[in-house]
């Protein structure tokens, strides 16, 4: 049990490495190493390809990854439900539709412009959802859901007119971000996600014992002297910083933060001190082998956000027979 | 002596529906007081009012002299430990870490356990013989196992006061029998003991004082065999109750 953390960060280094390798161009082990501890030199040389391309594509995919699985193992805590997903309360939908909007209106912005504008979306959405649950009195764990799933298809069906309201040229490149994926990632991906996704993360651990609490319920918690209303307001701000960094380089990919915490259950326990990073590694280390196992194995073009919902659904369904077999 | 708990004019209600009506009454130090009433009277209700976990309700509260809801959650929680109604746990936390939530209101978000908080875990949860369940998986504890896990947590959160609502739900008669005799044990030691309980004859048997119930208001107090005895209970239940010689309660259709 305890060797748990340093597997997962060795394979997850391992994972990084591998990743380095893999490209339209080959390196071997040695020209990877080489050009790693070079460090970064001309363009077109091996460090070039490892430094400027490589490393930070593969960087964004693991803060994406390891994001996804923190803010999804701290859903599940707080809504005690296992099926809670970032993807759930519309957060991370309200970050899609503000770099849909972006794109749709104004197409030629730069490059940073279109993570900012999720990571607004991302925050708005998270704002809006508590701003709205607590018109009219103390909001209840179920208000909280259902005006999440709600907002979550506002923010889609949003997502859906401008689609129809673009000409050919911004569908294609709406439809090739909405997919999810890190083609052409830069260090300024890097640099735009690192901080969110470390300050979510840091949110998130420090009220480790508020999820604990709350994942026995909101009178457990509050029985033990957990302030239930500023402790689920501090979940939606760490999930908000995460998810709005991950949707912010990566686009919408889904269903990490459901599966992650799933597996790492097990290995860990549920106690969200362990669980926490345990999910952050592991998310970082399932998102990086599957857009390596993408870019060698799958054609080109598969987005990582399309396969992650490949394998996704069917580990979701058979969650959903699994639990409702424990249920009955 | 001023009473522990203060209750003046508590009143709850949904949709002019009254679930709690003009509730007053006190609550001495080491007193052990079983809340009675037939389903719906507002048991659970008056003890979520009383632990401060209900919203919206009306009245006051005392506690040491200080009104419930202006203690901080965490001043409460020392001070007060509320067991809400049994319920299965849903996320694989281990019983340790389950008991270990009783001192959150002594540690906080982030100060790490001191010797004094595992003496407090360890001594609660040998009180209720689960020391052996410790690295256990709560989902996979039986009913019993599980209520007397929550229980340790609410011991280990070391306050005078504990308000448990159907503390003995799940357990057997065995384990019924032990736990009253712990919940006894600690009101000697001069905890104050509200409980809930639906069985009348356990109620009888072991309650030396009780509070009726019945539709929001308190009808009847004071000891178990004068409120059985009332005219108050016989309404509330809708049954006839007789003492038989040797001193039990039979209870009949009335």
């Amino acid at each position: 049990m305890k060797r748990v953390f340093p597997i997962l960060v060795l394979a997850l280094v391992g994972a990084v490495f591998a990743s380095l390798l893999a490209g339209s161009s080959d390196l071997t082990v040695a020209s990877a190493l080489k050009a790693l501890v070079a460090g970064p030199q001309g363009v077109l040389t091996d460090s070039g390809i490892v430094w400027f391309v490589r490393l930070p594509r593969t960087l964004v995919v693991a803060l994406v990854g390891a994001a996804l699985a923190t803010s999804g193992a701290a859903f599940q805590a707080l809504f005690r439900n296992p099926m809670a997903d970032p993807s759930l309360l519309g957060i991370a939908s309200g970050g899609a539709l503000a770099a849909v909007l972006v794109l749709f209106h104004f197409p030629s912005s730069p490059i940073w412009m279109l993570p900012l504008a999720a990571f607004a979306g991302c925050f708005a959405a998270a704002a809006i959802l508590v701003a709205l649950t607590h018109f009219g009195g103390r909001p209840t764990m179920t208000v909280t859901l259902l005006t999440g799933v709600v907002l979550s298809s506002l923010f889609t069906s949003g997502t859906s007119l401008a689609l129809l309201l673009s000409n050919e040229y911004q569908l294609r490149q709406l439809v090739f971000w909405l997919a999810g994926g890190a083609e052409a990632r830069s260090w300024t991906h890097v640099w735009i996600a690192a901080p969110a996704v470390v300050a979510g993360f840091v949110v998130l651990v420090s009220i480790a014992r508020w999820l604990d609490a709350l994942s026995l319920g909101e009178d457990h918690a509050e029985s033990v002297g957990v302030p239930v209303e500023r402790a689920r307001g501090v979940v939606l701000v760490g999930a908000a910083l995460s998810v709005g960094a991950a949707v912010s380089v990566c686009g919408p990919v889904g269903f990490v933060g459901l599966i992650v915490p799933h597996l790492m259950r097990p290995w860990v326990g549920a106690a969200s001190r362990r669980l926490l990073p345990a999910s952050a590694l592991a998310g970082a280390l399932l998102l990086v082998s599957a857009d390596f196992i993408a870019r060698v194995f799958l054609p080109a073009g598969l987005q990582l956000g399309v396969l992650t919902s490949l394998l996704g659904v069917p580990f979701f369904l058979w969650l959903l027979i699994r639990e409702r077999r424990r249920m009955l | 002596m001023t009473p522990l708990l203060q209750i003046v004019q508590v009143g709850y209600s949904i949709r002019d529906k009254n679930l709690l009506e003009d509730i007053s009454t006190s609550l001495g130090s080491g007193s052990m007081t079983a809340v009675i009433g037939p389903n719906g009277a507002g048991k659970s209700t008056l003890l979520k009012a009383l632990s401060a976990t209900l919203h919206g309700w009306t009245g006051k509260v005392f506690l040491e002299a200080k009104e419930i809801r202006r203690w901080t959650k965490p001043d409460l929680a020392r001070r007060l430990a509320y067991l809400p109604q049994f319920r299965p746990v849903t996320v694989p936390l281990a019983v340790e870490d389950l008991v270990t939530m009783g001192r959150f209101p002594h540690l906080g978000a982030w100060r790490p356990l001191r010797s004094l908080d595992r003496e407090a875990i360890q001594s609660a949860m040998e009180r209720m013989e689960i020391t052996h369940l410790r690295h256990r998986d709560a989902t996979t504890l039986s009913g019993g196992e599980l209520q007397r896990t929550y229980l340790a947590r609410c011991l280990a959160q070391g306050s005078s006061l504990l308000l448990l609502d159907e503390p003995l739900t799940g357990l057997d008669i065995g384990h019924q029998l032990a736990l009253l005799s712990i919940l006894e044990g600690l009101a000697r030691e001069g905890k104050t003991i509200l409980w809930s309980v639906h069985d009348l004859r356990l109620a009888a048997e072991h309650a030396r004082d009780a509070w009726l119930l019945d539709r929001g208001r308190l009808t009847c107090q004071g000891p178990i065999d004068e409120v059985l005895g009332s005219r108050e209970a016989e309404v509330a239940f809708g049954i006839r109750m007789n003492r038989s010689c040797d001193g039990a309660w039979r209870f009949g259709q009335g």
